[in-house]
């Protein structure tokens, strides 16, 4: 299960709870999609999305599709994405695929 | 003085002076004795030690194997994963199935986008008809305005002709008056639905408009960006093939590092055979040893010493040349592991960035993700006007029904005009027959151009009602078309679509697994060469155990060519050590014997316990003295060399093979 | 295409070193430690090339191949010398053995492979 969470005034943060699999992605997105609608309701302004998988060991392709739509519709608002991570191997999967280049990874 | 020996006193000079030679002499036997008890310990010690030497080679050689099998295995997995990264190992099934969908897809938007087009033509045509038809109301009425007032001028006219002929007109009134209701219930609903179908078809219209030119923009760029991506991944997959990659040329290097450090290992059996020649040497050592302490004076001691400092020079010579093999074999054993780390460790960062290449097929914007973001896409843009054609086709279908009802009601209406007419007519010929008659003969005739008129308006109106609920019924059906084949579309991106992002994804997951799978080898390796590097404890030995034997033979050498020297012995005396040449396979050895040969020619020529042991850098083995003319030059010993040197091919049967090989 | 090669070596790190190396490439690499062992192997198993050290207890490299070319089955098998000897006589006697080639030691990785495919008919 995915859990929401607004930690700082100026950012969204979604955190996954285990790794980011065609198992969860879907749940993840419609998360996303609640969180900005909130945000929005709200008029909240955030200029940085955090998506937490400090909790995650591995990142699937399809998990993967979910992140660069992610990436895709932060920055048509004009926001940037940070990505936190812990595991080495989900490092290695961003940077295998370049993601790196568009997103922040922040080791936790 | 203390020293002198009591018993010499009142001997001659000369007797004591040769005992006390003597006496020296036992001295010098004595040091001698020590040393070569030290040679003694020292050689078993060797005999043993070279066991222990062997078993840690092999040790070595076997942990080398299994650090050779992780490496083989990790540089495979680099292999495949660069192979699917740049395009090189897929074949075109993974993509060609997912371009056909989404081709095929794009090209039925194209195809329902023209529809559209089409039926939105048609329908302004039938909205236009319709605003015509809505303009039949106002001639209707305009036409069928006298008639309001023509049953009170019947009335009027028809109340001097008496009761029979007011009864005559009284039911021509009432068919008029009972026009005029329908009439008006025309006016005041029919028409009113019409021009209600009227807003309804141009909302349609405005709404279909709207989704067609942003469909047509879509597809229109879509289709574009779909042949130009395509296009550049094709190329850039292409060009993949061709260009060079980085682990190319770090397998190379990884290759020659392993090359070294088994050339590295094979020294165990040089160094090994080399202590063999040296143990084989000391029971001649032995013997001669026996001779100089049993000789009786100094010309019986001379040949046995100067054989003794010949041998013991040569036979540290050897060790000393040994002890340099080890350096050079662990610096090359160590040093190339933790190249081979340094490479592997560089390859894994390589294949994580790939900079070379522009485009990947498994990046965020690479082939894969194109191709599923398309499909995701194509699919929403089909399921939009699968929307759009149900709900026009919801909105319009009525329509047509309304119209055929409406046209019904106007064949009805003209009907009863036409009996109104007629009637009309007979009751004015009937007028006719009075002379007071004359203004309902007018009254009627009238009434029947006024029918004439009104069945005219209504048979026009009728036929243009038919030819819009035909339109109507047209276009309905094209929507209806459209929503089926939209929706057997819809199937074909739901289950093929599905089928492909699979395979697309499936051939990403590959991809990402074996980038886990490298991880997880380079930490094997890293334990691996570890425990590989653990296996090279060669120090002690080159450290210790030969220099324990080597030091005492030096020792004995020097002291021998002292003894040898102060009395009056000549460095340039007959080489006494040949047999042992005859023990000597390799070129090195018979370069050790050709420099103890040397340094009693030439006396500051450095003795071999002088020459430095290269410990961190290797030593290429110089060629052999030249032989005796006519006998074919012996073949050298190939060198252990650093990377950047490289082995000067030069056989004697001018093979390309190398220094070291002849075939016959 | 693989080829079953024997080598023959009383150090076991050489044998270990040629086997890794000829494995590598895709042989299968039998081994034993002296000449008598290695030939009575060859009564019963046949091999592509023989690889095999000089001196060795029980029966030394010049030895087996001159035992083996007497045998009628090994006329054509090559017999590779490798050894630390560098003597020209010795490697004459080996030849007269009728020995293929004289390799020696230390020998490369890529040098092995090369002289194999040259030994060998592909």
């Amino acid at each position: 299960m995915n859990s929401p969470q607004d930690s700082e005034k100026d950012s969204l943060t979604l955190r996954v709870l285990g790794d980011l699999l065609s198992t969860n992605a879907e749940a993840l997105q419609s998360e996303f999609a609640r969180l900005l609608e909130g945000a929005d309701v709200s008029s909240r302004k955030w200029g940085i999305f955090r998506l937490d998988l400090t909790g995650a060991k591995m990142v699937d392709s399809v998990g993967l599709n979910l992140v660069v739509t992610l990436l895709k519709r932060v920055q048509k608002r004009g926001a940037r994405m940070q990505i936190a991570y812990s595991n080495a191997n989900v490092l290695r999967t961003f940077s295998f695929t370049r993601l790196d280049r568009h997103v922040e990874l922040v080791k936790a | 003085m203390k020293w002198w020996p009591l018993k010499l006193k009142g001997e001659p000079l000369l007797v004591r002076l040769q005992l006390l030679f003597g006496s020296l002499e036992r001295r010098r036997s004595s040091e001698f004795a020590g040393l070569f008890a030290q040679v003694r310990e020292a050689e078993l010690n060797l005999v043993q030690a070279s066991r222990g030497l062997e078993a840690q080679f092999l040790a070595t050689s076997s942990e080398l194997e299994s650090l050779a099998g992780f490496g083989d295995q990790f540089v495979k997995q680099v292999e495949t994963l660069v192979s699917l990264a740049t395009g090189k190992g897929c074949d075109d099934s993974v993509f060609s199935g997912a371009i056909r969908l989404i081709d095929q897809s794009t090209q039925f938007l194209v195809g329902c986008q023209e529809q559209t087009v089409g039926t939105l033509e048609l329908l302004r045509t039938y909205n236009a008809q319709i605003g015509r038809l809505l303009a039949v109301e106002t001639q209707l009425q305009r036409t069928m305005l006298p008639l309001r007032f023509v049953p009170t001028l019947f009335k009027a006219e028809s109340a001097p002709l008496g009761s029979a002929v007011q009864q005559m007109f009284t039911s021509l009134t009432h068919e008029i008056e009972g026009l005029h209701a329908q009439v008006q219930e025309i006016f005041g609903t029919k028409f009113k639905q019409l021009e209600q179908t009227r807003r309804t078809v141009a909302a349609v219209i405005a709404q279909l408009d709207r989704q067609s030119q942003s469909l047509h923009e879509v597809t229109t760029t879509h289709k574009a960006q779909i042949e130009s991506s395509i296009e550049t991944l094709k190329k850039e997959m292409t060009s993949n093939h061709e260009r060079d990659v980085r682990l190319g040329v770090l397998s190379k290097d990884i290759a020659r590092e392993v090359e070294q450090i088994v050339m590295g290992l094979q020294f165990q059996d040089i160094i090994n055979q080399k202590l063999q020649h040296v143990t084989a040497a000391f029971p001649q050592i032995e013997a001669k040893f026996t001779e100089f302490n049993t000789a009786s004076n100094q010309a019986q001691a001379r040949e046995p010493l100067h054989f003794l400092e010949q041998s013991c020079r040569l036979e540290a010579g050897q060790l000393q040349g040994a002890e340099g093999d080890l350096a050079n074999a662990e610096a090359a054993i160590q040093g190339g592991i933790q190249k081979v780390l340094a490479q592997l460790t560089e390859m894994d960062s390589h294949c994580l960035s790939l900079e070379e290449f522009k485009l990947l097929t498994t990046s965020f914007d690479g082939m894969i993700q194109v191709l599923v973001e398309m499909i995701e896409e194509v699919r929403d843009l089909v399921g939009a006007t699968v929307a759009s054609a149900a709900e026009a086709y919801e909105v319009l279908r009525p329509l047509g029904g309304l119209a055929s009802g409406l046209t019904a009601i106007i064949r009805d209406l003209s009907a009863r005009i036409r009996l109104i007419g007629l009637n009309a007519q007979v009751q004015a010929a009937r007028a006719a027959q009075d002379r007071r008659g004359a203004g309902l003969e007018v009254l009627s005739a009238r009434t029947s151009e006024i029918s004439e008129e009104t069945n005219r308006i209504s048979v026009d109106a009728a036929s243009q009602l038919d030819a819009l609920a035909a339109g109507l019924a047209e276009s309905v059906n094209a929507f209806g078309k459209l929503q089926t084949t939209g929706l057997t579309q819809q199937d074909v991106l739901n289950q093929q679509g599905r089928t492909e992002e699979r395979r697309l994804h499936a051939f990403r997951d590959s991809a990402l697994e074996t980038l886990r799978a490298i991880g997880d080898s380079l930490d094997q390796l890293r334990a691996q060469a570890q425990r590989t590097l653990a296996t090279v404890q060669f120090s002690e030995f080159r450290q210790s155990t030969l220099p324990a034997l080597r030091l005492p033979l030096i020792a004995i050498a020097d002291g021998a060519q002292r003894w040898v020297q102060a009395r009056g012995g000549d460095q340039s005396e007959a080489i006494l050590v040949d047999g042992f040449k005859r023990n000597y396979t390799m070129a090195s050895e018979r370069e050790v014997f050709a420099s103890v040969v040397s340094a009693r020619s030439s006396p500051s020529a450095p003795l071999p316990s002088e020459r430095p042991v290269a410990n961190s850098e290797f030593e290429a083995f110089t060629e052999p003295p030249a032989d005796k003319e006519g006998e074919p030059a012996s073949v050298s010993e190939p060198a252990l060399q650093t990377a950047s040197e490289r082995p000067a091919p030069a056989s004697p049967n001018g093979s390309d093979l190398g220094a070291n090989v002849e075939l016959f | 295409m693989a080829k079953t090669i024997l080598t023959v070596d009383d150090a076991a790190t050489m044998r270990k070193m040629v086997s890794f190396t000829l494995r590598g490439a895709g042989h299968e690499v039998l081994e034993a430690q002296d000449g008598a062992v290695a030939f009575n192997l060859l009564q019963s198993r046949a091999v592509d090339l023989v690889i095999t050290d000089v001196h060795m207890p029980n029966m030394s490299g010049i030895e087996l191949t001159r035992r083996l070319r007497a045998l009628p089955s090994f006329g054509r098998v090559p017999i590779i010398l490798l050894t630390t000897e560098s003597d020209p006589g010795r490697k004459a006697e080996g030849r007269a053995a009728g020995a293929t080639g004289w390799i020696v030691k230390p020998f490369g990785q890529e040098q092995l492979l090369a002289i194999v495919a040259k030994v060998l008919p592909s």
